[in-house]
C-alpha cells in the first residue's frame, strides 16, 4: 500500500483508517471479552438502584459509570453485553447475507439464461418489498429467536451480493476469461474459485462495511416493535427501544446504548468510506 | 423503447404474483390469528368456529385459489379484527402515508443535494464538516429515536408544535422532518462522493481550464454525471422510506397504513397485510418503472441497449 | 380511601355555567377494533363503551357497596325463582332514531345467551353463561330467564357486556358494518369511529335521561407514553390515560394535574397444572412462597401498586369483603423446604408472554427470575406470539374485578366456564371440597352463606390454585386544571366517568 498519488491527502485517509479501525477493534474486544470487562452481571435488578445517572450527572456515582436502568441493572454492563450481542447478530446475518448472495449471483451469472431470469426476478420481489414487512413476517413465521433473526437479516440483505457478483461474472464473460477457463477443463466452481471471488474482494469488504450499520439499525427497529432480541439478553437496539419511555426522567437509558451505537455506526462508515475512496484510487490506477 | 418498457411492464407484473405468492405462503404457514386475536386465550370450539367462519380450515392451496379469484374479482375481503373493508382501510389511509413519505423525500432532496454538493466543493470549511457531521449522525440514528427526541424537543420543553394526528398543515412538520434526516443523510453522502470523484475527472480539468466558474462546473458537468446514479440512490431509498413511514406513524400517531401492517403482520390478519403487501409492492414497482423512465430521458443510450 | 390518591393540584371545584360548550380531548394508550357492546369484552373498550351504551339496570357509579338505578328498564322483579320480569322505559330514542322496545333487548341479549356465536363466547363465558334467555311479553315487557336462580342478576345485567343496541341497525347493516357505527341510547353518539385510531362523539339531544356535561370528545389512541405525556403537556389532550407511575414526575407541568388509581385488578401468573415440574402442587405453593410481592411494588411500582394478601378486594363491600384478611405470605425458607419435599431438582420452569402485554409485565418476570434463583428455581423466560400449552408453566394474565362481588373476580377466571379451566389441565381443583364450596359461593341466595363459602375458597386456593397473584397495578390519569372525577368503583376497572354528575367541569377548563 505504497502512496504514489496526493501524498498528502493519502495520509489524511490512512489517519482516519487506522484510527477508526483501530478503535472499532477496541470496542469488538470490548464486546469479545464482555465477562472479563463488564463490571457488573448485565442482567442483575437491584430494584434499591433504579435510574441512577452516568456518573458525570448529579445522584451518579462511579459503581454505575452509565448509570442504570429503570429496574437498577448496571448500564455500562449491559451496554458491553449489548454491543456482543448487537454485533453478533450482525456479522452472523451479513454472513449468511453474503453467502446467499454470492452464491445466487454465481448461479445467475454461470448458469444458463433460464436460471439467470429466475434469479433475477427473485431479487426484484425481495428489492420490492420493505425489509421490514419481509422481516416481520419471517418472524411470524419462525418465531423470536437469536438465530431466527440472523436467518432473516441474512434472507433481506442479500440482493447486493448477488447483484455484483452477477455483474462480475458477466463482465468476465464478455472478457473471454470464462470460457477460456471452460476450454481449459475448468468447472463452474473451479471458474468462481478462481477467477471470480478473488476480484470481488476488495468491493464485497466495502458492502459489507457499509451494510453493517443499517443491520445494527434495523435490529434496534426491531426491538422498538417488540420483536427482536428476547429479554433479559442485552442488545443495544433492544435497550434503545426500551428505555424510550423515560427519556423525560431518565434519559440516559436509551441514551447511552444510543451513543454507543451512533458511535459504532460512524466508525463503520468511516472505515467503509475510506476503504472505498482507497479501492477507487486503485482501481483508477 | 416500447419494447424496452413492455419487459419492464412484463417483470413488474410477475413480481406482484410472487409477492402476493410469497405474503399468502409464509402467512398461512404462521398460524392462525386467533391465539393473537384473544390474547386471553379461547377454547376448542371456539377456535374452530372462527376457522371455518375464515375458510382457514380448508386445505392452503384451495384457499388460495379461492383468494386468487377474490382478488380477480376486486374483493379483498374484510380484516379479520375490525371487519372494515380492507380496500376502504387503504384507501382511507394510504393518502396520509404516501403525503408524509412525499414530502419527506422532497425535503430530503432539497436539502440533501445542496448539502452534498456543498461539502464536496468546501471540503475543508467547518460549516461543510459540520454538515457531513450531521448526515453521519442522520444515518446512525434509529428512526423511532429522532421522533421521540424532536416531539419531546418541540412539543415538551418548547411547546411550539404539535406531535400527534395530521389535522393541520403544522402537524406535518415533525413527522416529515423525521422521516426526512436519514434520507438526507443518504443523499448528501451520495452526492459528496459522486462530486469529488467527478472533481477527479479529466473533463471537469478541462473544464476548468477552459475558465469555467466553480458553480458553472458544478452544474454543467459534475451534477449532470451524478444524476443517473443518484436516480439509484432515490429509488433505494423510497423502500426504505416505506420502512420509516412504520416507525413514524407509530411514534406521531398518525393515520397511515405503517401501523396497520404492523398489526396486521403481528395479529396475522392475513386481508389486511396481503392487500397491503399488494398495495406497497406496487408503488414500489411503479416508482421503479418511473426510474426506468427518467434513465430513458436522462441517457438516450439505454434506449439502444434495450 | 386508599384508591383515590386525588392529586395535590385540585383547584375550584365549581360546577361550570357554560357547561354546554366543552369539548374533551382524550389520549388512550389502546383503542378498539369494533364498538360491539356484546362483542367487545376487553379493558380497552371500557372508556368508550361506557358512554355509548346503556343497560337495563344501572349500578351508581360510585357506590360501595353496590347499590341499582332504573336504567332502560323502570322496574324489575323476580317472579319467579328463575325468572325476572322488567318493565322497559318508554319513548327511548335510539341513536339510529327509532325507538328503543323489547325486540331491541331480546336481540342484543340473546344473540349472546342463545346462540353462542363465537364473537359473543366471551362475554357469555364471563358474565352470562346462567342466562337462559330473554323473553318478548309485550312491546315494553321482557322476561330474563336464568338456568339456575341467580344471586347477582342485577350486578349482571347492569354489566356494559349487557348494553342494548338496536335490532333495526343490525338488520339493516349486518354484524361487521352496524358494529363499527354503533347505535346505543346513551348520552354520547358517535359521529366518527375509525377501528385502532379514532371515536369522535358528541352529546346525544334525544338522551332520555341529564344531559351529557360534554359536547364533544374524541378518543385518540397515542401508543407511546411520551407522545401521550407531551401530547397533554402540549395542550393536544385535556386528559390521558395509563401514564406508568415512574412518569410521574414527567407529567408535573403548570396547568397539569394528575390522579393515581390503584384497579381492583390482579397481574396474575397462571401456573399449568399439565407441565412438569409445577404439575406438582408443592411446587406451585413453593414459587408462590418464593415471590417477594413487596419488593416489586416498591422497586417497579415506586410504593404505588398494592400488595394483594388474599384474592380479595375492597371493591367487593359490605358484606363480602374481609377486613384483615393475610393469607398471601413470602418465606422464601419454606418455599426451599417444599421443593425439596417436593423432589424438586432444578428442572427449567418455562415462562412464556406474548410480547409486553401488560405494564412492566416483562420487568417483573426478570424480577422474579431472580427471586425465584434465590430459591434455587431456574425461570426460562420466552416471549412469544402464540403460547405453547404443551410446553409451558407459566404465563401472565390480567384477573380484574369486572363486577363489585366476589364472583366478579373469581368467577370470570377461574370458574368450570372460564377460559383457563377450558383449556383442560392447566387449571382444574382437585381438592374434594372446592366444588361445593364453589357452588355456594357462587349461587347461594343467602349473602352471609356467599362470604362464608367464598372465605373457605381463598383457603384451599392457597393449598392447590394454579396463580400466583402479583400485584395490584397502580397508574396515572393525566389532565387539565379544571377537570376532576372520582374513579367509579362501581364500574369495571377503566370506564371513565362521563355522564352527566360524574365529572366536575371548573370554570378554570
Amino acid at each position: 500500500m505504497t502512496d504514489t498519488a496526493a501524498p498528502q491527502q493519502r495520509t489524511l485517509r490512512f489517519d482516519t483508517l487506522t484510527v477508526s479501525a483501530a478503535a472499532l477493534l477496541f470496542i469488538i474486544a470490548v464486546g469479545v471479552f464482555a465477562p472479563v470487562v463488564a463490571p457488573h452481571d448485565p442482567n442483575f435488578t437491584n430494584l434499591l438502584a433504579r435510574s441512577k445517572p452516568p456518573v458525570w450527572l448529579d445522584g451518579g456515582s462511579w459503581a454505575h459509570l452509565f448509570g442504570t436502568d429503570n429496574i437498577g441493572r448496571d448500564l455500562l454492563s449491559r451496554c458491553i453485553y449489548g454491543i456482543r450481542t448487537s454485533f453478533g447478530i450482525a456479522t452472523l446475518g451479513l454472513i449468511f447475507s453474503a453467502f446467499l448472495g454470492i452464491s445466487l449471483g454465481l448461479l445467475s451469472g454461470l448458469g444458463g439464461a433460464w436460471t439467470d431470469r429466475a434469479v433475477m426476478t427473485v431479487t426484484d420481489v425481495f428489492l420490492t418489498l420493505p425489509d421490514l414487512l419481509l422481516l416481520l413476517c419471517g418472524i411470524a413465521l419462525l418465531g423470536t429467536d437469536i438465530w431466527v433473526l440472523i436467518v432473516v437479516i441474512g434472507f433481506i440483505r442479500w440482493e447486493a451480493y448477488a447483484r455484483l457478483v452477477r455483474g462480475q461474472v458477466l463482465s468476465l464473460r464478455a472478457e473471454g476469461y470464462v470460457e477460456a477457463s471452460r476450454a481449459l477443463g475448468g468447472g463452474p466452481v473451479r471458474i468462481a474459485l478462481f477467477h471470480i471471488l478473488p476480484n470481488l474482494a476488495s468491493p464485497l469488504v466495502v458492502i459489507l462495511t457499509l451494510s453493517f450499520p443499517g443491520v445494527l439499525l434495523m435490529e434496534a427497529g426491531l426491538s422498538f416493535l417488540g420483536v427482536g432480541v428476547q429479554p433479559p439478553t442485552a442488545s443495544l437496539g433492544r435497550m434503545i427501544g426500551d428505555g424510550r419511555d423515560y427519556l423525560i426522567n431518565a434519559w440516559w437509558i436509551s441514551g447511552m446504548p444510543s451513543i454507543v451505537l451512533v458511535t459504532i455506526t460512524l466508525l463503520f462508515q468511516l472505515i467503509g468510506d475510506s476503504l472505498r475512496d482507497r479501492i477507487d484510487v486503485l482501481s483508477d490506477d | 423503447m416500447f419494447h424496452f418498457m413492455s419487459i419492464r411492464l412484463t417483470r413488474a407484473l410477475v413480481t406482484m404474483f410472487l409477492v402476493l405468492v410469497i405474503a399468502f405462503v409464509t402467512l398461512r404457514l404462521s398460524g392462525t390469528p386467533f391465539e393473537v386475536m384473544y390474547p386471553e386465550g379461547i377454547t376448542a370450539e371456539h377456535l374452530e368456529a372462527l376457522e371455518a367462519k375464515y375458510g382457514l380450515d380448508r386445505p392452503w392451496p384451495e384457499q388460495f385459489v379461492s383468494y386468487l379469484g377474490n382478488v380477480a374479482e376486486g374483493n379483498f375481503g374484510r380484516s379479520l379484527y375490525t371487519s372494515e373493508h380492507v380496500w376502504k382501510m387503504f384507501a382511507n389511509r394510504m393518502p396520509y402515508t404516501i403525503i408524509v413519505g412525499g414530502l419527506a423525500l422532497l425535503l430530503a432532496i432539497a436539502v440533501g443535494i445542496p448539502l452534498g454538493a456543498f461539502s464536496a466543493l468546501y471540503r475543508s470549511s467547518p460549516a461543510s464538516r459540520a454538515g457531513m457531521g450531521f448526515a453521519f449522525l442522520g444515518y446512525a440514528v434509529p428512526h423511532f429515536v429522532i421522533g421521540i427526541a424532536l416531539i419531546l424537543f418541540f412539543g415538551y420543553y418548547l411547546r411550539v408544535l404539535p406531535t400527534t394526528g395530521l389535522e393541520t398543515p403544522r402537524h406535518y412538520i415533525l413527522p416529515v422532518v423525521t422521516l426526512a434526516i436519514p434520507i438526507i443523510a443518504a443523499i448528501a453522502r451520495f452526492m459528496r462522493a459522486a462530486m469529488l470523484d467527478a472533481i477527479g475527472h479529466a473533463y471537469v480539468n478541462t473544464a476548468v481550464s477552459k475558465g469555467l466558474t466553480d458553480g458553472q462546473v458544478a452544474r454543467g458537468h459534475i451534477l449532470r454525471n451524478a444524476m443517473i446514479p443518484l436516480i439509484t440512490v432515490l429509488g433505494l431509498e423510497i423502500a426504505g422510506l416505506l420502512n420509516g413511514t412504520i416507525f413514524v406513524e407509530a411514534v406521531f400517531s398518525l393515520p397511515g397504513v405503517g401501523r396497520v401492517l404492523v398489526d396486521a403482520v403481528e395479529g396475522r390478519d392475513f386481508p389486511v397485510l396481503q392487500f397491503g403487501l399488494i398495495a406497497y409492492a406496487g408503488i414500489v414497482v411503479m416508482v421503479n418503472l418511473l426510474i426506468d423512465f427518467c434513465y430513458i430521458a436522462a441517457d438516450p443510450r439505454i434506449r439502444v441497449e434495450a | 380511601m386508599r384508591k383515590l390518591l386525588l392529586s395535590t393540584a385540585m383547584l375550584a371545584l365549581v360546577m361550570s355555567a357554560n357547561a354546554g360548550a366543552q369539548e374533551l380531548r382524550v389520549g388512550l394508550s389502546t383503542h378498539i377494533t369494533n364498538m360491539d357492546p356484546q362483542d367487545q369484552t376487553g379493558n380497552n373498550g371500557a372508556p368508550m363503551l361506557y358512554q355509548i351504551y346503556d343497560t337495563l339496570i344501572e349500578r351508581d357509579s360510585f357506590s360501595n357497596p353496590l347499590t341499582f338505578k332504573p336504567g332502560l328498564a323502570t322496574e324489575w322483579k323476580l317472579v319467579e325463582p328463575t325468572v325476572w320480569e322488567l318493565k322497559l322505559r318508554e319513548n327511548v330514542k335510539m341513536h339510529d332514531g327509532t325507538t328503543m322496545d323489547a325486540d331491541d333487548v331480546a336481540f342484543s341479549l340473546n344473540r349472546m345467551i342463545l346462540e353462542k356465536d363465537p364473537e359473543f363466547a366471551a362475554a357469555w363465558g364471563r358474565w352470562f353463561y346462567n342466562f337462559e334467555k330473554v323473553e318478548v311479553m309485550d312491546p315494553l315487557t321482557v322476561r330474563i330467564h336464568t338456568l339456575r336462580a341467580e344471586p347477582n342478576f342485577e350486578t349482571l345485567i347492569s354489566a356494559r357486556s349487557a348494553g342494548i343496541t338496536s335490532k333495526e341497525h343490525y338488520e339493516k347493516l349486518g354484524f361487521e358494518d352496524a358494529a363499527l357505527s354503533p347505535v346505543g341510547t346513551g348520552p354520547y353518539k358517535v359521529t366518527e369511529f375509525v377501528p385502532r385510531d379514532l371515536a369522535v362523539m358528541e352529546r346525544y339531544d334525544d338522551y332520555w335521561g341529564e344531559k351529557a356535561p360534554f359536547e364533544k370528545i374524541e378518543f385518540k389512541h397515542v401508543e407511546e407514553v411520551a407522545s401521550r405525556v407531551t401530547g397533554l403537556v402540549n395542550g393536544e389532550f385535556d386528559l390521558v390515560t395509563n401514564i406508568p407511575p415512574d412518569q410521574e414526575s414527567a407529567v408535573q407541568a403548570d396547568g397539569i394535574n394528575t390522579m393515581g388509581v390503584t384497579w381492583p385488578m390482579f397481574h396474575v401468573w397462571i401456573i399449568a397444572q399439565n407441565t412438569p415440574p409445577t404439575d406438582n402442587p408443592l411446587v406451585r405453593k413453593a414459587l408462590r412462597l418464593c415471590t417477594d410481592r413487596q419488593a416489586m411494588v416498591d422497586g417497579l411500582w415506586g410504593g404505588k401498586a398494592h400488595v394483594p394478601l388474599a384474592h380479595q378486594f375492597e371493591e367487593y363491600g359490605a358484606p363480602y369483603f374481609i377486613e384483615g384478611l393475610k393469607l398471601i405470605k413470602f418465606d422464601p425458607e419454606e418455599g426451599k423446604r417444599l421443593l425439596a419435599e417436593a423432589g424438586y431438582n432444578g428442572e427449567p420452569v418455562l415462562a412464556q408472554f406474548p410480547r409486553s402485554y401488560y405494564l412492566y409485565g416483562d420487568l417483573a418476570a426478570q424480577v422474579i427470575q431472580q427471586q425465584w434463583a434465590e430459591c434455587g428455581v431456574k425461570l426460562e423466560l420466552q416471549e412469544v406470539d402464540e403460547i405453547d400449552y404443551e410446553r409451558m408453566n407459566v404465563r401472565a394474565w390480567s384477573n380484574p374485578m369486572y363486577y363489585p362481588d366476589p364472583m366478579g373476580a373469581m368467577d370470570t377466571h377461574w370458574s368450570d366456564k372460564s377460559w383457563v379451566s377450558s383449556r383442560g389441565p392447566l387449571w382444574s381443583p382437585s381438592h374434594p371440597e372446592w366444588k361445593t364450596t364453589y357452588e355456594e359461593a357462587r349461587y347461594s341466595t343467602d349473602p352471609e352463606v356467599r362470604k362464608d363459602a367464598y372465605r373457605k375458597l381463598l383457603d384451599l386456593a392457597e393449598i392447590e390454585s394454579g396463580w400466583i397473584l402479583l400485584y395490584e397495578p397502580h397508574e396515572l390519569y393525566g389532565m387539565r386544571d379544571g377537570l376532576s372525577f372520582e374513579i367509579p368503583v362501581a364500574q369495571r376497572p377503566y370506564v371513565l366517568p362521563l355522564r352527566a354528575g360524574e365529572v366536575t367541569i371548573g370554570e378554570n377548563y
